[in-house]
């Protein structure tokens, strides 16, 4: 029978067609607001890619670096919308 | 136990795929949004959850926890900023057959593109 | 008594949130999924009831957080919210739910 590390080196083939998927959605575009939903989605799969790595090398540090993934992520978002937002007012 | 540690994390993995999928095929940026940031989310909470059971409920699971938590408070709200900002923004929406909205907030008229150039 | 009615409406919104998720998650996959994507997105609005700002808050939170829908502004009033449905084949019915469901909830909490 399969074990744990097996599937999660099984697992990281579908995770990095995924994050291809989702980086191509971001070099294409086409508007500001496409790139930064396939950032949100690449924050997801970021976050996926840590919890298998926490796995296959059995070290705690990498959900820190999740945890931190996601902090940023949001406030990367926020800074974004107030970006766009403030362009309207400004012409 | 190990089983629903792995039924877990291929579900993950499975909803993540799909919300990548479905960035590249949805039609427009609201849309897309729909697609990654709830299906992603759910895809890394499973994900982060087969890890607590993996590890045996180990001092990961704080963390893990956590993550967890702030991914469900932050996520809607930055939905929410964002999908405002591009309809603001006047993105381009495809099918959309009745619009509110309109009359609350102005749009900008023209296409996303020219923004890229002049920012 | 209000505790108890607190916690009691607390446990429904959690339980229901959760089951939404999963299944508003299966429908945008099987969206996805399907051969040719045919999604009908509208704006709808949304009147709401509710009184105290946290609790038009919550509101929104639990409608964004649900697939399939996103809040996208709230009026300056605080009595409608904005919401953009990825697939609506009945306005309708989608209102109807979120009225049901989430506000009835919500509305017990405030008491």
């Amino acid at each position: 029978m399969i074990d744990l590390a097996d599937l999660t080196t099984i697992l990281a083939v579908p995770m990095a067609v995924a994050f291809l998927l989702a980086g191509w959605r971001m070099v294409v575009g086409p508007s500001f607001a496409d790139r930064f939903v396939a950032l949100d989605m690449l924050t997801a799969i970021a976050v996926g890619f840590a919890a298998l790595t926490t796995l296959t090398t059995g070290r705690g540090a990498f959900l820190d670096i999740a945890l931190g993934i996601v902090l940023i992520n949001f406030v990367a978002t926020a800074a974004f919308a107030v970006f766009l937002e403030r362009k309207r007012r400004r012409q | 136990m190990t089983y629903v540690a792995m039924a877990l994390l291929i579900a993950g993995t499975v909803f993540l795929l799909i919300a990548a999928i479905g960035i590249v095929r949805l039609p427009d940026p609201l849309q897309r949004m729909h697609s990654a940031t709830k299906a992603g989310t759910l895809g890394a909470t499973l994900m982060l959850l087969g890890v607590v059971i993996a590890s045996d409920w180990s001092e990961l699971s704080s963390t893990s926890g956590l993550t967890i938590l702030f991914l469900l408070i932050t996520l809607p709200i930055g939905a929410q900023l964002l999908g405002r900002a591009s309809y603001v923004s006047g993105t381009r929406l495809q099918g959309l057959e009745e619009d509110p909205l309109a009359e609350e907030l102005e749009r900008q008229p023209g296409k996303p593109d020219e923004m890229t150039r002049d920012a | 008594m209000r505790v108890t009615r607190g916690i009691r409406a607390a446990i429904a919104l959690a339980a229901i949130f959760l089951w939404d998720l999963v299944v508003a998650s299966l429908g945008v996959a099987r969206i996805v999924l399907s051969p040719r994507v045919r999604t009908a997105p509208a704006i709808i609005l949304v009147p709401t009831v509710l009184e105290r700002p946290w609790a038009v808050a919550l509101f929104a939170y639990f409608m964004s957080l649900t697939p399939g829908s996103t809040c996208l502004h709230v009026s300056d009033d605080r009595r409608s919210l904005y919401v953009h449905v990825l697939d609506t084949a009945d306005t309708g019915t989608t209102i109807a739910r979120f009225k049901n469901v989430y506000e009835r909830w919500i509305g017990e909490l405030e008491r």
